[in-house]
């Protein structure tokens, strides 16, 4: 739930949108995000939840907040 | 054809930063042209690289535009001000045509009418000096006060530009060029180069810069925009090379054997051959204005080519034994001042810089053996390779 309703956060805030806004089965390239954002959430990410060298690319694997929550959890 | 492979150049890969070689030696192999997520076409290999470099259907894409794009999304929530466009306007590697060659030319002028023969063989005798006790001592350290002090005697510091300010407002300047910068990262380079304007003395390089530039009307602005990548271009790749030079000669006894006994001349070939080898300036980019097509594949006007300089100057198609430093090597076009119309303007003084310090620096540090107690540590930047730390201890 941590990572999932940060997430949600981080997305809202790039995207300009409200919260309760944020599907978290929609991807990423559906919510308007500038092109530096996800390298910019990939970095806050790396100092939220202590990873080392958090790849932007994994946004196009893990290409919605659930997905990308599952990737998360296994890195713990 | 573009992406089929499974040879991806990834700059987040664990060691990457520690040595981004071996990717680039898999992807000439394999993979030699590739498309990223942003649709980014990186290029490997020298065939492709260097003609694009010496096109003119090829031009320069403008970062001060890039940062005008980006400013209402970096600074979105934040109260500082916006300063990345101004700062880059006007940085001469990434403008175009007649306000480029323009501007070349008036900076080419201030530079060159520096006595910097002198310049740097004092300063190479006061680096030796100040270091002349130390039992152990970090190489990068050593070039920085080397670079920091010719830098300080032609363009003009005010007395609170220490060389640690100098060194972080360089880096900072430098890294507003990388590829993949957060805007976490972005607005800490802002408020480092709005801190910067402080920097600059009025007489000196400024005051020659404003003569020469007379009729262009340029704004305090321009001027300050001009210093700043002046600084950067000229301590950040020239520290960066003569750090990682020092390393390898000193690593390698034929090396440090080479460059004790070594003429003028010979200085001269292995500068070269480090300059191919350390490569500071890994990739630039180009966008074409017309369309090309590269190994069968169209390209339509506009698209973004990051080229390999790096990895081209080890393409084993062009230099026998690419990976090692081949410290009397003839022939040697490598790309590491890039090539064309925007051929590094500083080459002549980075070369001067090695020229002329390599043969003492090298006297006085073989007294000294790399500590292997620690190990190199590498900055996290993708365009300029930047060595941070590299500690060498008396024997
Ligand atoms: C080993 C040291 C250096 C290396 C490897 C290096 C590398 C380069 C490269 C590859 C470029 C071309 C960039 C491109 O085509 O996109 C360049 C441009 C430039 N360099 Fe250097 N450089 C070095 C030192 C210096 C120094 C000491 C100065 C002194 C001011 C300098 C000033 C410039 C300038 C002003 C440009 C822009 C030229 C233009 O766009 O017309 N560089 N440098």
């Amino acid at each position: 739930m941590e990572y999932k309703n940060w997430l949600i956060t981080q997305i809202a805030s790039e995207a300009s949108i409200a919260v309760e806004e944020v599907d978290c089965d929609v991807t990423f390239d559906q919510f308007n995000l500038d092109s530096l954002a996800i390298v910019s959430i990939s970095f806050e990410m790396e100092s939220q939840f202590q990873l080392e060298n958090v790849d932007p690319s994994l946004f196009s694997e893990y290409n919605t907040i659930n997905k990308l929550c599952v990737w998360l959890e296994n890195q713990q | 054809m573009v992406g089929e492979s499974t040879i991806k150049w990834n700059p987040f890969a664990p060691d990457y930063f520690n040595d981004p070689y071996p990717i680039y030696t898999l992807s000439r192999q394999s993979n030699p042209i590739q498309k990223d997520q942003f649709g980014n076409i990186i290029l490997f290999k020298y065939r492709d690289v260097a003609p694009i470099l010496d096109s003119p259907d090829f031009e320069v894409s403008s970062l001060s535009t890039f940062f005008e794009s980006k400013e209402s999304y970096i600074f979105k929530n934040s109260s500082a001000c916006p300063f990345l466009a101004k700062t880059t306007s006007k940085w001469l590697m990434y403008l175009n045509s007649d306000i480029h060659r323009k501007l070349r030319i008036a900076l080419g002028k201030v530079l060159f009418s520096y006595d910097f023969d002198r310049l740097i063989q004092e300063a190479a005798q006061e680096t030796i000096i100040h270091f002349q006790f130390h039992k152990e001592l970090d190489l990068v350290d050593f070039s920085k006060y080397y670079i920091y002090h010719i830098l300080k005697k032609f363009i003009g510091l005010k007395d609170f530009a220490s060389l640690e300010k100098v060194v972080e407002y360089s880096n900072m300047a430098a890294r507003s060029q990388d590829i993949f910068v957060s805007k976490q990262m972005y607005l800490k380079i802002n408020d480092c180069l709005l801190w910067g304007q402080g920097l600059f003395a009025e007489d000196g390089f400024k005051a020659k810069l404003v003569k020469e530039l007379e009729g262009f009307e340029f704004e305090e602005e321009d001027y300050y925009s001009i210093l700043a990548v002046t600084l950067m271009a000229f301590f950040e790749t020239s520290k960066d090379n003569l750090s990682y030079s020092l390393f390898n000669i000193l690593s390698i006894p034929r090396l440090r054997d080479f460059v004790l006994k070594a003429e003028v001349k010979e200085i001269k070939i292995i500068t070269e051959e480090l300059m191919r080898f350390n490569s500071p300036l890994q990739f630039t980019v180009r966008i074409n204005k017309k369309e090309v097509t590269l190994m069968g594949q169209v390209y339509p006007i506009g698209t973004r080519f990051v080229l390999g300089i790096a990895s081209a100057n080890r393409d084993e198609d062009i230099f026998e034994d690419a990976d090692e430093i081949v410290s009397n090597r003839q022939i040697n076009p490598h790309l590491a001042f890039g090539s064309g119309i925007h051929t590094c303007l500083g080459a002549l003084i980075a070369r001067k810089e090695l020229e002329f310090g390599l043969k003492p620096m090298i006297e006085f540090l073989q007294k000294f053996e790399i500590d292997n107690s620690h190990s190199l540590l590498w900055g996290n930047q993708i365009f300029m390779r930047t060595l941070d730390k590299a500690m060498v201890k008396i024997h």
